[in-house]
């Protein structure tokens, strides 16, 4: 069992709804993004191609940042997914160092600091300043038994698919194997568990 | 009490204040004080920490080695370059401490440490320094031979781990190619002693002045200095050449501006270059020439570690990565001066509470 996630960037529209949902759902600070659409420009003038890549954490299997933590905040967890303590995290940001995706960020100051208002998910805890934070695969919602993370559910023309990663007969397993999907940037050996359809090769998707 | 009135130990007391007052601010308004964003998360403090430290170690390594090679100019030195040696590692262990979001947390790392973290590993390594040190520095006030080989052992080997680690620290970021890699913990660990000689330098001529008996123990600090540089410049070579391919012209690019250009020519040029040149120069053992050689070196190493550091956590590799950028703020230059004026409060107190203000009488010195 571990949860991965697929995203075909042949049917991202851009229109930020991940991003959105994720921020409202999560409490993500403002300034702060867990999962940011980035457009990625490839070819030279004046055949240019613009890309939407959908970025976030990629919950690597041999993951830097849980290697380097100091104080083990930052571990994977048996479903694949890596998660954060917040109440262990001692701000030294060697996590963000160690991890080549910048998918990681710290709370500079105090988030919410009109107190606790009411559009919060009391869900999820409000993270304190001075740690650091990240996409947790909507984790709160994997343990409460619903179908995946909030932008999954957002992304309007199902460009996101999350599931069991290890179980061949899944269906986000099978449409990693028939589309062929590549994980990004994987000359950096960290194994991610978000795999991309129709990923640039400059960003370590085929020809 | 008036000996510790002096115009040298009220402005590091200053300094230290400033730096407090500073860092108080930075944990109640936040660590938006500080210059950092999340692309370039490690600031000035970091550079810092790694200057300062780097230069610890290599006092302790300068009084391992010359206690073992039974150099007497440095060896009568020994005393004063360990307490420059244990102030400088206090400072520089502030600044990290000073970096940290929640400091007292970091008792985690003896509650729940995660081995393979470099810096769980350098926690433990400063845990046996810092003692070791103390002891090294008590033995040699006392006159005691019983363990001193071992203790001498020790100094040498933790001497020799502290910068390896503390490049390991950097060497484990993925895909930052100009810190990444095993050739950084080889480039710090040869930075050391270069770093530590020529601090001792500065303060042996800055405390005992510039008479014949602090000149000698200067001028063989100096010859080791000359030594030393080829390796350094050696290992920064290695550096380059160990980048992986490609990495270094997408560095060069990436880290266009002033950094880019401290990295590639100023810093390397400052603390290898010029001293190198002047040390080796017929007028190479005249006191100006070993103060300015000494200064330069000090000057470059600072400007290497910072620039090393911010430009290093810059991502080249891909087109997703937003560029950075990084300008010291105004607590971060305060906090930095704040430890630097701790190092040196440290110093010039320790030196004059055990009396090592003035070079050793003749007499005392046959007996040691």
């Amino acid at each position: 069992m571990g949860y991965g996630m697929l995203i075909d960037l042949r049917k991202c529209s851009a229109c930020q709804s991940c991003a959105i949902n994720c921020k409202v759902e999560n409490n993500v600070p403002v300034g702060t993004f867990w999962r940011e659409i980035t457009m990625v420009t490839e070819g030279s003038f004046p055949n240019l191609k613009s890309l939407p890549v959908n970025m976030a954490c990629q919950h690597c299997d041999n993951a830097p940042c849980v290697n380097v933590c100091p104080v083990t905040a930052t571990y994977k967890r048996e479903d694949g997914i890596v998660v954060q303590d917040y109440d262990k995290c001692v701000g030294c940001k060697y996590c963000m160092v160690a991890c080549p995706y910048e998918a990681r960020s710290f709370n500079w100051e105090k988030p919410f600091k009109d107190g606790h208002p009411t559009y919060l998910n009391p869900d999820v805890p409000v993270r304190p300043k001075h740690v650091v934070e990240k996409c947790t695969f909507c984790v709160h919602r994997a343990d409460a038994g619903k179908p995946g993370p909030a932008c999954v559910e957002a992304c309007p023309t199902r460009a996101l698919v999350f599931g069991d990663i290890d179980d061949p007969t899944s269906e986000i397993a099978k449409l990693i194997k028939s589309t062929g999907a590549t994980v990004l940037h994987p000359e950096f050996g960290t194994k991610p568990r978000v795999y991309f359809v129709g990923l640039p090769a400059s960003l370590g998707g085929g020809k | 009490m008036r000996k510790y009135m002096t115009p040298g130990i009220l402005v590091s007391a200053l300094l230290l204040i400033a730096g407090l007052v500073a860092w108080g601010a930075t944990q109640v308004v936040g660590q938006k004080l500080f210059g950092a964003t999340n692309a370039v998360p490690w600031n000035i403090l970091l550079s810092n920490y790694a200057f300062l430290a780097l230069a610890a170690s290599g006092l302790c390594l300068t009084v391992a080695i010359s206690s073992i090679t039974g150099n007497e100019p440095l060896k009568r030195v020994a005393p004063l370059a360990l307490v420059l040696s244990i102030a400088s590692l206090l400072g520089g262990m502030m600044n990290t401490f000073s970096e940290l979001g929640n400091p007292l947390r970091i008792i985690y790392v003896i509650l729940s440490p995660n081995w393979s973290s470099p810096i769980s590993l350098i926690f433990f390594v400063y845990m046996l320094y810092l003692p070791l040190l103390c002891v090294e520095l008590w033995m040699l006030l006392k006159n005691r031979q019983e363990y001193k080989s071992l203790v001498t052992g020790l100094a040498l080997v933790i001497g020799l781990t502290a910068p390896t680690v503390l490049g390991t620290i950097f060497a484990q970021s993925s895909g930052r190619p100009l810190l990444a890699g095993f050739a950084m913990s080889v480039y710090y660990l040869l930075t050391a002693m270069p770093a530590g000689l020529a601090l001792l330098m500065l303060a042996l001529m800055l405390i005992r002045g510039t008479g014949a008996e602090s000149m000698e123990s200067v001028k063989a600090a100096g010859r080791w200095l000359a030594m030393t540089l080829p390796f350094l410049l050696a290992a920064l070579i290695w550096k380059a050449a160990t980048l992986p391919a490609g990495s270094l012209e997408s560095i060069a690019t990436f880290a266009d501006g002033f950094l880019g250009r401290s990295f590639w020519g100023l810093a390397p040029a400052i603390a290898i270059g010029l001293p190198f040149l002047l040390l080796l120069s017929k007028y190479g053992e005249r006191t100006g020439i070993l103060a300015a050689s000494a200064a330069f070196i000090l000057g470059g190493s600072f400007i290497a570690r910072h620039t090393e550091l911010i430009v290093g956590q810059l991502v080249p590799a891909s087109p997703l990565i937003k560029s950075g950028s990084y300008l010291p703020s105004t607590a971060d230059v305060v906090i930095v001066l704040g430890w630097l004026g701790l190092a040196a409060l440290l110093f010039q107190v320790g030196i004059r509470a055990l009396g090592l203000e003035q070079a050793p009488a003749a007499g005392s010195r046959k007996a040691a």
